[in-house]
């Protein structure tokens, strides 16, 4: 019995995403993955990878595509026409997103975005934003997920992008539904909500976009809707898309390292005046997205065959690529484990890399650096109230809430 | 054999367009020919029928009907 019961256990797949210890942590489960079968080929026709060196070279290689979700998603929505009520505007939504498309397509979107987003200057957006939540809350008690870490980057991308500041809330809950379509299981009630969320969002920046053609300003939206009408590089409906593509982009995933980076500081004793000190704070930051991603997960199709070390990823196979265990490769950094804040070099994958790589990681890296400056400049103890609550999400890493006391 | 598993037994059935005798409900879903997009209408059924709200995971971690129905009845008595 016992041989038989080993036996099963050895043809076991390590790859259990659906397990909430595995969601809550997924590391162990990666490390498994990525000392026993790196280049894993689960049930269900889909590649794992968990190594560095793999995971970097599927990235960069063009013949894997993005865009599984919004295929996916598409066949659902032809094959089963008949249940399937219409989703198409999230389908059209998604494919539109610069993140989900490919080249040559992809190349054009992607430089029509950074020609117009060519401004940085946003230190003193965030300074005022953080002061702004300061003072409407006891700082000496509060959920720093719910009341810093989610409002701080929806008020600043919904500065950046030239919107009235009352909406950000509004914005903030239509970004939360539509982030779900990146969830690894998806439910029909998710799906519905999605498709209403995107129509909610597509009217509204359809109003903002038209105003600002009337009123221009100094705004991301401003200088997305000139360009495109100055150019007409993209179709119209891809120029909206993108405008609410890049509010959830710069929301969702920076909230996300606000929540782990001060959650991972403080439970470590290492928020301290030694992160006044810019060069120290900036090296931190870099640290804490490795050591705990934001982004655990991204996703490609292979377009042709491709010999991956000894294995043969077909066309048309799915990789699952596992950011957050690449950054824990111990071949690749010196105690993967450890959060060593003077880490360097530290080239991690938590943005990616390649041409899809996070065209907003500034912005992210500014938001928690600003933030973490003032926090050990202005306060000089921070305790956890409570153990952290996280989301059950495998391919987002964010917390529900963390109770905290800064003094 | 139990409502909640006869249920789920027909539904897995009609989705896979054979008699709900010729399915075995102690083989798992994916065996049978039930892949993640079956299970997001399948799993939308029965929150319908039993007015219930079904972790989407569930449907890996408990892959048989009837290793599903013992979470899902369960899952309703903890309700009720």
């Amino acid at each position: 019995m016992q041989n038989t019961a080993s036996r099963k256990q050895l043809m076991e797949s390590p790859w259990k995403p659906f397990l909430k210890e595995n969601i809550l942590n997924p590391y162990p489960m990666y490390q498994e993955l990525r000392e026993k079968d790196p280049i894993h080929k689960t049930r269900t026709g889909e590649w794992v990878i968990t190594q560095y060196e793999d995971a970097k070279a599927i990235l960069k290689e063009d013949l894997f595509k993005v865009g599984n979700r919004a295929e996916w998603l598409s066949k659902a929505s032809t094959q089963h026409m008949d249940k399937w009520e219409s989703f198409s505007v999230i389908v059209d939504a998604l494919k539109s997103f610069v993140v989900f498309k490919n080249p040559p397509d992809h190349t054009l979107l992607r430089k029509f975005i950074m020609q117009a987003w060519n401004d940085r200057e946003v230190d003193q957006i965030i300074n005022e934003n953080i002061e702004s939540i300061f003072s409407g809350i006891d700082t000496t008690n509060f959920d720093l997920a719910t009341e810093l870490a989610t409002p701080l980057p929806a008020m600043t991308m919904t500065r950046i992008l030239g919107l009235p500041m009352d909406d950000y809330l509004y914005l903030e809950d239509l970004s939360h539904k539509m982030i779900r379509s990146l969830d690894l299981y998806l439910t029909f009630r998710q799906i519905e909500k999605m498709e209403k969320a995107t129509k909610e969002f597509i009217e509204y920046f359809e109003r903002h976009a038209t105003q600002k053609l009337s009123k221009p300003d100094n705004s991301l939206l401003s200088r997305l809707i000139h360009l495109y009408k100055e150019t007409h590089q993209i179709p119209h409906h891809e120029l909206i898309a993108n405008c609410f593509f890049l509010f959830i982009a710069g929301e969702e995933t920076t909230a996300g390292l606000i929540e782990l980076g001060l959650y991972h500081l403080i439970a470590q004793k290492k928020l301290n005046p030694d992160l006044r000190d810019s060069q120290l704070r900036a090296s931190a930051t870099e640290e804490l997205l490795r050591y705990d991603s934001p982004t655990q997960i991204v996703v490609r199709m292979a377009s042709e065959n491709y010999e991956l070390r000894d294995r043969i990823i077909k066309a048309g196979d799915p990789l699952t690529i596992c950011l957050g265990a690449a950054n824990r490769d111990p071949n690749k950094f010196e105690k993967p484990d450890e959060l060593v804040l003077t880490r360097n070099p530290n080239h991690h994958l938590a943005f990616a890399t390649g041409i899809h790589r996070c065209l907003g990681d500034w912005l992210a890296k500014k938001e928690f650096e600003v933030l973490t400056g003032k926090l050990v400049t202005r306060f000089s103890s921070f305790a956890l109230l409570d153990q952290p609550v996280w989301k059950e999400n495998l391919n987002m890493r964010s917390l529900q809430s963390l109770h905290v006391s800064f003094k | 054999m139990s409502t909640i598993q006869d249920f789920i037994r027909l539904k897995v059935a009609e989705t896979l367009g054979i008699n709900s005798e010729d399915v075995n409900p102690d083989e798992e879903f994916m065996s049978l020919g039930l892949d993640s997009m079956h299970a997001i209408f399948l799993l939308h059924e029965i929150e319908k029928e039993y007015d219930v709200e079904i972790n989407p995971h569930s449907f890996w971690e408990h892959p048989t009907i009837n290793s599903f129905s013992v979470n899902l009845e369960k899952q309703l008595a903890a309700k009720s």
